[in-house]
């Protein structure tokens, strides 16, 4: 068993089954994951970088500090992988155990409920009409996306 | 007269739902539509607060509840939040569960005025929002309070330390309930009841898969029962914990709670386990729940325990199909509580 053990760490197959282990784990594919993920808003908007914790903040229907002048947070479920990546290091949550929370904090505290959008096209004219929201997505998909801009890097 | 007003509010929320979302205002809702009878016994006492009762018929009144819950922030910092209620259990009477102002001191404290939930246990706060769980509803024997909502006042502080959220809840107020519901109907006569100098505190802790949080709250109780006052200024103190686990794909809940009323001898134990495992769209659950109180010198001897197995199916993110069958057994000798019965109930669970 030492043998073995003393095998594997001195082998690159202890690495490989690490990263096997974790791509697992934590199963996330797609674009998000190469490029990372960004805060997007209009490109009209005067929204100014803000803090990780205020984004997880208004993330879960609190109020957004208002320095960021940041008015209201879109969720972007167009891919899943990104939504998925978005929860895990910015809220540190799973989508279950967020869909369970912003239930409780809509129903408990009074919160408010946060509106999701299913396609970038659509993400874009939400942006537009609503010019001091805020939602996230690729890197990469935000660069050559029009009437958007980044606002900061998420991950 | 009573489907009228209920279905007056069912068109109400329809309509302010196909509104177009104002950028000062947030609309949200909740439906649980739930039909039972008692399978086994005479009656099944699910709903202790609203008194609702299932009997050998079917029945949609005990547990069907609907509700609209609006936010108008003014500022950035001022908010004013209502809720509104209709449950079967109440004759689909249109009660105002919150009606509260909250102001926003700084990112992590806020201050509230007005009408609120009183947060005693775990679900206390949302206990007629039935998606947000996956029974019909919380356990009864453990839910078996009187008063559901207080006047005055409460301080939030809401940090966020890495991936662990914190919430700690001071709150302060008083409830005069006229004609109580669950009183009235145990003592087969008008009861009213005020809670006053309530002083609580709520603690939460929680992560993605872990929940913990503890509960106190001290009071002086005044009542009178068919004009004749029973007890005045009595003292009163009532704690709890929860703790809830997520891991995987696994939902391990319990609340074990503790009701004290040294000067009438009262003392009373509380306490559920339920574990639920989920299957993609589909959450089977088991769960035990009891309620017993020390005999005393009066003879007070409630004892109730309730084993309960269901399914909830969730359709969507926003609405849930669920069955429930409810085993109870009512030990009570001098306070029995309708005796034993076996009850089925299922219904669905909107939110919006």
């Amino acid at each position: 068993m030492k043998t073995i053990i003393t095998y594997l760490r001195s082998s690159n197959l202890f690495a490989l089954l690490i990263s096997v282990l974790a791509s697992v784990l934590y199963p996330v594919t797609g674009s998000a994951q190469e490029s990372g993920g960004v805060l997007v808003t209009s490109i009209e908007s005067n929204v100014s970088k803000s803090s990780l914790i205020n984004i997880r903040r208004i993330y879960l229907g609190l109020p957004p500090s208002t320095d960021s002048k940041i008015n209201s947070p879109v969720l972007n479920v167009t891919d899943i992988a990104t939504y998925n990546l978005f929860l895990k290091n910015v809220m540190y949550m799973t989508d279950k155990g967020y869909r369970r929370k912003l239930v409780k904090q809509i129903f408990r505290h009074g919160r408010r409920s946060i509106p999701e959008v299913n396609n970038t096209r659509e993400l874009v004219n939400y942006l537009e009409q609503h010019r001091n929201d805020v939602s996230f997505m690729p890197a990469d998909i935000a660069k050559n996306t029009q009437g958007i801009k980044v606002v900061q890097i998420l991950w | 007269m009573q489907k009228l007003k209920f279905l007056t509010l069912l068109a109400s929320l329809l309509i302010l739902n196909a509104l177009p979302a104002q950028a000062e205002t947030s609309l949200s809702g909740y439906a649980s539509i739930i039909a039972g009878r008692v399978s086994n016994g005479n009656a099944y006492l699910a709903d202790y607060p609203k008194a609702g009762i299932y009997d050998s018929d079917w029945s949609f009144s005990p547990d069907t509840s609907i509700g609209l819950q609006i936010s108008t922030q003014f500022d950035n910092d001022l908010e004013f939040i209502i809720q509104a209620v209709s449950n079967g259990a109440s004759d689909y009477d249109i009660d105002l569960d919150w009606a509260y102002v909250n102001y926003q001191i700084n990112d992590e404290f806020s201050i509230q005025a007005g009408r609120k939930r009183l947060p005693l246990y775990y679900y206390s706060d949302f206990f007629d929002v039935g998606y947000a769980y996956y029974w019909i509803r919380p356990p009864s024997d453990s839910y078996t309070w009187q008063i559901s909502n207080y006047n005055g006042f409460s301080l939030q502080y809401q940090p966020f330390l890495s991936s662990w959220d914190v919430m700690i809840n001071l709150y302060a107020g008083r409830e005069d309930s006229e004609n109580n519901d669950l009183l009235s109907l145990l003592s087969n006569a008008p009861v009213d009841e005020t809670w006053k100098n309530m002083l609580g505190v709520v603690t939460e802790i929680s992560k993605d898969w872990f929940e913990f949080r503890a509960t106190y709250m001290s009071s002086q109780l005044d009542r009178t029962v068919n004009g004749i006052t029973t007890d005045k200024d009595v003292n009163q103190n009532f704690s709890g914990i929860s703790i809830n686990l997520y891991p995987l794909n696994f939902i391990i809940l319990s609340e074990l709670n503790q009701y004290k009323r040294a000067d009438s001898d009262i003392h009373v134990d509380t306490q559920l386990f339920s574990l639920g495992y989920q299957i993609g769209k589909f959450t089977p659950h088991i769960t035990y729940s009891e309620f017993k109180q020390n005999e005393n010198i009066s003879g007070g001897d409630e004892h109730h325990q309730t084993k309960s197995i269901g399914l909830k199916w969730d359709i969507n993110k926003s609405t849930g199909l669920k069955v429930q069958f409810d085993d109870f057994e009512d030990k009570g000798i001098v306070i029995p509580v309708f005796g034993d019965s076996r009850t089925v109930s299922l219904g669905i669970d909107i939110v919006f």
